[in-house]
């Protein structure tokens, strides 16, 4: 004998739900509760109570609700990732400040700019700031249905870019206004939730549907190449890969993919000189002095030149292209010493150590999905920048995240940490298999 | 008899850990599990079993999953971790020391005949 609905008991769960105040939590908590107030109630009416008095026995066996409700509210009071959220401050903050300093030092005096770099920084970072806040009150789930619909309006979106993009060095960029932004660079982060809502729930036994796969990991990666963004388009194959791992791929499903991704990527170093030149240049710039070498140089005299504790303001304009963006690592370690240098590489290893740390922790097969994508995103880009900057991996175009002034880059970047967070928020909500 | 309800709020961790530990167990059960191996001693307000779970839950000591029975009825178990598992022996080995401790206290009194009144 089940009893169904009773005034008194959902009274009583009301009141408790009344006092948490992450709503969120609400449906499963009245469901647990519930349940166990049927529990008590059917083992009075097995012992000849009434139905009246066995529920009366049930919710005073419960103790206050009042009480109850408050020590859950307690429970489940939001407790951000500390860590995480500081760091990614932290990075911020050294980027504006590397950005103040180089305009001090007229660094960015050729690039004849209505606004300062300074003040367009901080409007980024306040939107970046907007976008976590907003984000991490989302409830990621709602994401997951329209996994299909990011996949093709980004498909779309890039489509579109190869005809109507405006150039940016050798890129196309989406012009609005007077803000453009890079959609190549950030369709990594949109492919990244579309295909972890994707994987989710793969049937990976169907090997049939493994060549609808391989189609739907291959398309994305052709538009970014298409126009022109080596960079992201590692970052893309490293994700898609990570994406096809911890969804649960057998190993030859796996080697499937991962061999048709990174084919993909070899194929356009291979055929266009101009992208072969940048390897070359890599393994030996004094072959080239005047182009790719010449920057790897520069970059390598900075970074000698840094000593530990930094030449502070010294360095003269022009020294370097790019300084703000994807050199800034260089310009930190310059200005503030290899310590500084130093502890920076240390602290992007404990963001992303603590960020992997969550995708392991969540329960939900999709928020694990979710967290792996923007993992490997993040790893690729902060590893290969400051290799780079380092001089031990060739230059691509490719931002230190939060630290380089990135525009749109980092307003994505800032989206895929609302997410993180958002993930973390909810990471012990469990769905009940019917609705209750 | 009826225990100090202090006595028994720092016991409760214990308790639940050590229960979850030989099976996974939905709340109502654990609670008819406490008040039958205590014989009774432990009772307490039923629904403040949940703050203490869910906690246990938030620190990563216990893990839930729902399962459904009996036509529509469904259940939230816990179930212990790995962790939770490591927390339980310390624990266990801090209640020893403790117990061994008031035991030898206790018994010292008798032996000796020292009476406080």
């Amino acid at each position: 004998m089940v009893i169904k609905q009773n005034d008194r008991i959902l009274a009583y769960i009301n009141d408790v739900c009344s006092q948490i105040k992450f709503r969120e939590v609400h449906k499963e908590i009245q469901l647990e509760l519930k349940s166990h107030l049927q529990e008590i109630v059917e083992e009075y009416l097995s012992e000849g109570f009434s139905e009246d008095e066995a529920v009366g026995k049930a919710i005073a066996q419960m103790g206050s609700a009042e009480i109850v409700g408050r020590q859950l509210d307690k429970v489940h009071k939001p407790k951000p990732e500390w860590t995480v959220l500081t760091l990614s401050l932290l990075f911020a903050g050294l980027g504006l400040l590397s950005i103040y300093f180089m305009e001090k030092q007229g660094l960015f005096a050729s690039a004849s700019a209505s606004i300062p770099m300074f003040t367009r920084s901080i409007a980024v970072i306040i939107i970046g700031a907007v976008v976590v806040t907003g984000l991490y009150l989302f409830d990621y789930r709602k994401l997951e249905p329209f996994s299909k619909h990011i996949y093709l309006g980004t498909v779309f979106a890039l489509t579109v870019l190869l005809f109507v993009g405006q150039p940016v060095i050798g890129k196309p960029y989406f012009s609005v206004g007077f803000f453009s932004f890079d959609m190549a660079g950030i369709s990594t982060i949109l492919f990244s939730i579309a295909l972890a809502g994707i994987l989710n729930k793969w049937d990976w036994n169907n090997s049939e549907k493994l060549a609808q796969l391989a189609l739907l990991c291959l398309v994305p990666l052709i538009l970014i190449l298409a126009s022109h963004s080596l960079a992201t388009g590692v970052i893309y194959c490293i994700t898609c890969i990570a994406l096809v791992i911890v969804s649960g791929a057998g190993p030859r499903d796996f080697l499937i993919l991962t061999g048709l991704v990174s084919g993909m990527i070899l194929l356009p170093i291979i055929n266009d000189p101009y992208r072969l030149n940048r390897l070359t240049a890599f393994i030996h710039p004094e072959k080239d002095l005047s182009g790719m070498g010449w920057l790897g140089a520069q970059l390598s005299k900075l970074i000698d030149n840094s000593g530990l504790y930094g030449q502070g303001l010294a360095l003269k304009p022009e020294y370097v292209p790019g300084l703000h963006t994807d050199f800034i690592f260089s310009y930190i370690t310059f200005a503030f010493g290899w310590i500084a240098g130093g502890v920076l590489a240390v602290l992007v290893a404990v963001f992303i150590i603590r960020i992997m740390l969550i995708a392991t922790a969540v329960k939900s097969s999709y928020a694990r999905l979710l967290v792996t994508g923007f993992v490997a995103i993040f790893a690729v880009q902060f590893l290969w920048n400051i290799l780079m900057n380092l001089g031990f991996a060739p230059l691509i175009g490719v931002g230190l995240p939060f630290v380089s002034y990135g525009g749109s880059q980092l307003i994505f970047n800032a989206a895929a940490l609302g997410i993180i967070f958002s993930v973390y928020r909810r990471r012990n909500l469990s769905g009940p298999l019917i609705d209750g | 008899m009826k225990v100090n309800k202090e006595l028994l709020k720092g016991s409760t961790v214990i308790l639940v850990l050590s229960l979850l530990d030989r099976a996974p167990m939905y709340g109502y059960q654990m609670i008819k599990e406490i008040e039958k191996k205590s014989g009774g001693v432990f009772k307490f307000k039923e629904g403040t079993l949940y703050p203490i779970l869910h906690s246990l839950e938030a620190n990563g000591m216990i893990e839930s999953y729902w399962l459904g029975n009996e036509g529509s009825r469904q259940r939230k178990y816990y179930r212990i971790t790995d962790k939770g598992n490591h927390c339980l022996k310390e624990k266990q080995q801090e209640w020893e020391t403790f117990r061994s401790a008031v035991d030898k206290i206790l018994t010292g009194r008798l032996i000796y005949g020292y009476k406080t009144e």
